[in-house]
């Protein structure tokens, strides 16, 4: 009896629970911790569903209403079906036609606005779409700005583990939706569309790989473009690397010219530059005028020690702008 | 006679569209609410810690649904307030009255401030309308009473709630934006004034710091030393918080020069000037 007790209490106290470990854990669907990380990239955004329907019907009632009523749920299925169950290195940007085809609506004359290497910056200046429309401010772009994804053929048919990277694939999921939607976007540029490149980089501020120069550039339908407006921004503290007319913006300068644009190109962009110099308010770039601070000064308006500059968007002093051979009469 | 009716008719009908097209509940508001708190989570701050996004929208409904709009008291809200999990960071914390505009650019622009609408609860409920109706357990799309209307009204208990909720999170520096161009800047009927002053806690916050903005074309109506703000600085003085007062902060004269590039307060020094 006392044995039997023994050989009970050894499997209670010792196999039970490493068998139980044996045993997958999977508490929810989205879960699949028994998945190998097979890939470098993030895996996919957990609640994806969640987060683009409702990203989608905040955009269509508050963000930006005039696009009209939306199928949110089927915008999402659309959007799913793309790269659901399909090897991740098998999707094409054509798997996602359905989805643009949901989501395309106009944007706004002269609110296009193009970049490479200025993310954050665009962001801050485009405003939610109160200035400027750049893809992410579109609904097909505001749906999927910040998220992984990309699907395997088993078990719920997506992975949330990893994702490939564009240099181990380049049919992955995120690289063609990207690819696509930046077309989409540049077909719909009308008025005057905007450029803006960092001009501290050291590889190339037009980047002649990079999505504007392929997937935009390209695309842009020249009927309805009035002039194309390039801003070279430097870092406030960042090197002064390249300007307009010199190395790779003189490539874009003869490029658009080879195609038939008319052109300005404008080195810091005044309303650009104001708005990287609030985080750097003293910094020699910024305001010329020194304001009284410290505490209960009386308000003293700011005293411009500068010498006048003439108004935007005329030529500033020391600064290079380039206008195109066909100026309009 | 059968035309005259008609027209009355006609009249009436449209009269009643024209109520009813006063704002209801924002259509889709579950998926917008629960999608805003994943996408939250998920994406904007994963630092956040444990949250239940249909807790929290259960909570949320409790606290109005099946009741009369104009009867939704501020502490209906506590159970979806303490459901909601975050930390305030202390020194963050930017109080504002009648600057709407130039706080969310703020904001928006520099991470060294966090209002409401960049707190967790106010991201999922900013820029949304809602309420219910007495015994029904559904959401009105039709029609919400505007807030002037009742004092107990659904989105206004919300975010007397929420202005609480924040003021009494405040640790540190706490900063508070005035617009010195208008009359009353610091005014009796604000939230500012009514609300989150009053639930400032002397044990958590440090020192409070006002900014006075003019509009970059003026006028200068009121500032550090004269007009409301005065009065804003005797509450502090006697709520025991230290205190200081800055018209005109650089950072915020530069934003308001984005819009308006122009204007002579607006030179932007070029690197080989000396200025």
């Amino acid at each position: 009896m006392k044995a039997l007790f023994s050989v009970l209490l050894f499997w209670f106290l010792h196999v039970f629970p490493i068998l139980s470990l044996l045993i997958p854990v999977t508490q929810n669907a989205e879960a699949e911790t028994h998945m190998e990380k097979q890939w470098q990239g993030d895996g996919t955004t957990l609640s994806l569903e969640e987060i683009i329907i409702g990203r989608c019907y905040n955009y269509i009632r508050v963000v930006n209403p005039s696009v009209g009523e939306k199928n949110c749920s089927q915008i999402w299925e659309a959007f799913r079906d793309a790269f659901i169950f399909k090897d991740p290195c098998k999707v094409l940007p054509k798997d996602y036609e359905p989805f643009i085809r949901l989501t395309v609506h106009d944007v706004p004359l002269n609110k296009s606005l193009f970049w490479e290497n200025s993310q954050l910056l665009v962001g801050r200046y485009a405003d939610s779409t109160k200035r400027m429309m750049p893809l992410d401010g579109t609904l097909m772009g505001w749906l999927a700005q910040g998220l992984a994804w990309c699907g395997h053929p088993g078990g719920t048919g997506m992975n949330y583990k990893s994702c490939p990277t564009t240099d181990e694939c380049e049919h992955n999921p995120v690289e063609s939706f990207w690819r696509i939607a930046s077309e989409a976007y540049a077909k719909l540029a009308a008025g005057v569309i905007h450029v803006m490149l960092n001009g501290s980089v050291s590889d190339g501020a037009y980047p002649v790989n990079g999505f504007f120069a392929k997937f935009e550039l390209t695309n842009l339908i020249k009927d309805n473009i009035l002039n194309i407006q390039i801003w070279v921004m430097d870092e406030i503290e960042g090197p002064d690397n390249e300007s307009c007319g010199s190395k790779t913006i003189k490539l874009l300068e003869t490029t658009l010219q080879e195609d038939g644009f008319q052109y300005t190109c404008t080195d810091n962009y005044k309303p650009v530059r104001l708005l990287q110099c609030v985080d750097f308010p003293t910094h020699h770039d910024c305001l010329c005028a020194h304001t009284s601070t410290g505490a209960l000064h009386s308000f003293n308006l700011p005293m411009a020690a500068c010498s006048s500059e003439s108004p935007i968007p005329a030529t500033p002093l020391l600064q290079l702008t380039l206008v195109s051979s066909q100026l309009r009469g | 006679m059968a035309k005259t009716v008609i027209g009355v008719v006609a009249l009436l009908v449209l009269m009643i569209e024209g109520f009813q097209a006063d704002t209801g509940t924002t259509k889709n508001l579950q998926e917008i609410v629960i999608g805003r708190c994943y996408n939250y989570i998920r994406t904007i701050n994963p630092s956040i810690g444990r949250n239940d996004c249909n807790d929290i929208w259960l909570r949320f409904l409790d606290a109005f649904l099946g009741k009369d709009p104009c009867d939704v008291p501020v502490r209906d809200y506590d159970q979806l307030f303490s459901t909601v999990q975050q930390t305030i960071p202390c020194n963050k914390v930017l109080l504002w009255s009648k600057t709407r505009d130039i706080v969310q650019s703020y904001s928006a622009v520099t991470h060294r401030f966090m209002t409401l609408d960049d707190t967790f609860i106010g991201y999922l409920f900013n820029a949304l309308t809602w309420c219910g109706e007495k015994s029904k357990r559904e959401l009105d799309y039709n029609s919400c009473p505007d807030w002037s209307t009742c004092e107990n009204q659904p989105v206004a208990s919300f975010w007397k709630k929420a202005s609480e909720y924040f003021a009494e999170s405040a640790c540190g520096d706490v900063t508070v934006m005035l617009n010195g161009s208008i009359y009353n800047a610091f005014s009796n009927t604000s939230m500012l004034r009514s609300v989150e002053v009053q639930h400032l806690d002397p044990r958590k916050v440090n020192q409070v710091d006002i900014m006075v903005i003019n509009s970059l074309r003026g006028p200068i109506r009121e500032s550090c030393n004269s007009g409301s703000i005065v009065e804003l600085i005797q509450i502090l003085k006697h709520q025991g918080f230290r205190w200081t007062c800055t018209d005109n902060d650089k950072s915020l004269i530069i934003l308001q020069c984005v819009r308006d590039p122009n204007h002579p307060s607006c030179k932007i020094c070029n690197n080989s000037m000396r200025c």
